[in-house]
């Protein structure tokens, strides 16, 4: 088979994406013309686009994003280095000394023994942002209420991992509800 | 690599000259974009909604660095790029770490059955499974062209590698999928 008639088979995942230049884009387009196998594969690459793109559609936080974000514009940036570090360490030790503090108590209330690790095997787990005015206690309240415990977090975007207790995956609906509607306390939630 | 015509280059301009509104254009924009990028290779929101605060953190601090030799979209996800390799690190120091105490029977037990748990799959899950199944890398290359639908030479801007080496990752990640569908015995699965 010399070049001329050789698959262009390299482009075409990008000919079926529209992102080839004209010139490429017309030498597919007359090899298809003529090419069976081609345009067979091409069917074949558009059902698999076609796929991705369900799968891979995701919507970002929205507005929730997009407040966070703004905060921490009208912030100054960091100075250096060195002074970037000091701070992070800082936040670091005041999220672990608040989390193991609430944790603890969280722990304590509940008066049982939850293996290490357990968290990660069973339950929902849901993406929270809490309201910066929200008490330590309304979060406590609200957690207890839905039988839920805070699992990790929160990440540079403010949000805390949180797990429901004996609650299937079909069978979160209610908690979500509850978070939903405590607008004074949540600001954003999703199902993980 | 030459200047590129980009509609929306003008708004860099503007958030480089502090422009609020014209940020939240760009977060409207893009932020999908960039979301659903680190969500394929974090697999955790939380983590991929770090990225994307990140990354449009650094729009506004650098919108003046953008040099118009690629489109916005380009040098967006290019940023994510490497703030998600940045996370990856991250995240295996930690996995190295916890692996030192880890049960090994509970490592076993996460990695049994995944053909039981396929079972009674639908021909459209197991187009999933075997995209799932596919490298990091070979997953990744999917996302570009298919979800984001980006050309071979801005992948390769993206990835900071040669345009040959996405074009051939591509192939291989396409026939990989094929040869997964074959083995499960769905090889029409994206032709039906």
């Amino acid at each position: 088979m010399n070049e001329q008639h050789a698959h262009p088979e390299e482009l075409l995942p990008f000919y079926v994406n529209g992102s080839l230049d004209a010139d490429e884009h017309q030498q597919v387009e007359n090899h298809v013309a003529a090419c069976g196998q081609c345009r067979d594969e091409i069917a074949l690459l558009q059902s698999l686009q076609t796929r991705v793109a369900e799968i891979d559609a995701h919507t970002a936080p929205g507005e929730f994003g997009w407040q966070r974000l703004q905060r921490d514009m009208r912030k100054p940036a960091r100075q250096t280095r060195r002074s970037w570090m000091k701070m992070a360490l800082a936040a670091s030790l005041l999220v672990v000394v608040v989390q193991s503090g609430w944790l603890l108590q969280l722990s304590l209330s509940q008066n049982d023994y939850i293996p290490a690790g357990a968290h990660l095997q069973q339950g929902v787990i849901l993406q929270v942002a809490f309201r910066p005015q929200a008490t330590a206690s309304q979060i406590h309240q609200l957690l207890d209420a839905i039988d839920a415990e805070i699992v990790g977090g929160p990440g540079a975007a403010g949000v805390y991992r949180i797990r429901l207790h004996n609650r299937s995956e079909g069978d979160a609906s209610q908690p979500l509800q509850r978070l939903n509607a405590s607008t004074e306390v949540v600001e954003y939630v999703v199902r993980e | 690599m030459a200047a590129v015509s980009d509609p929306h280059a003008h708004w860099l301009e503007a958030i480089a000259a502090g422009d609020e509104a014209m940020m939240r254009r760009v977060y409207d924009a893009y932020a999908d974009a960039v979301y659903a990028f680190a969500l394929r290779r974090l697999a955790q929101p939380a983590d991929a909604a770090d990225v994307l605060h990140e990354v449009m953190l650094e729009v506004w601090r650098k919108a003046g660095s953008y040099q118009g030799r690629s489109r916005v979209r380009t040098w967006l996800l290019g940023i994510a790029h490497h703030k998600v390799l940045d996370r990856l690190r991250l995240q295996t120091r930690r996995r190295e770490r916890e692996d030192e105490n880890a049960d090994p029977c509970e490592q076993l037990a996460a990695t049994a059955g995944p053909q039981a748990a396929m079972a009674g799959a639908s021909d459209a899950r197991w187009v999933r499974h075997c995209l799932e199944k596919l490298s990091t890398t070979h997953r990744q290359v999917m996302h570009l062209v298919f979800f984001q639908e980006l050309s071979y030479p801005e992948i390769a801007d993206i990835l900071q590698c040669p345009v040959g080496t996405v074009k051939t990752r591509m192939l291989h990640a396409r026939r990989r999928m094929q040869h997964c569908l074959e083995t499960v015995g769905v090889a029409d699965a994206l032709t039906e």
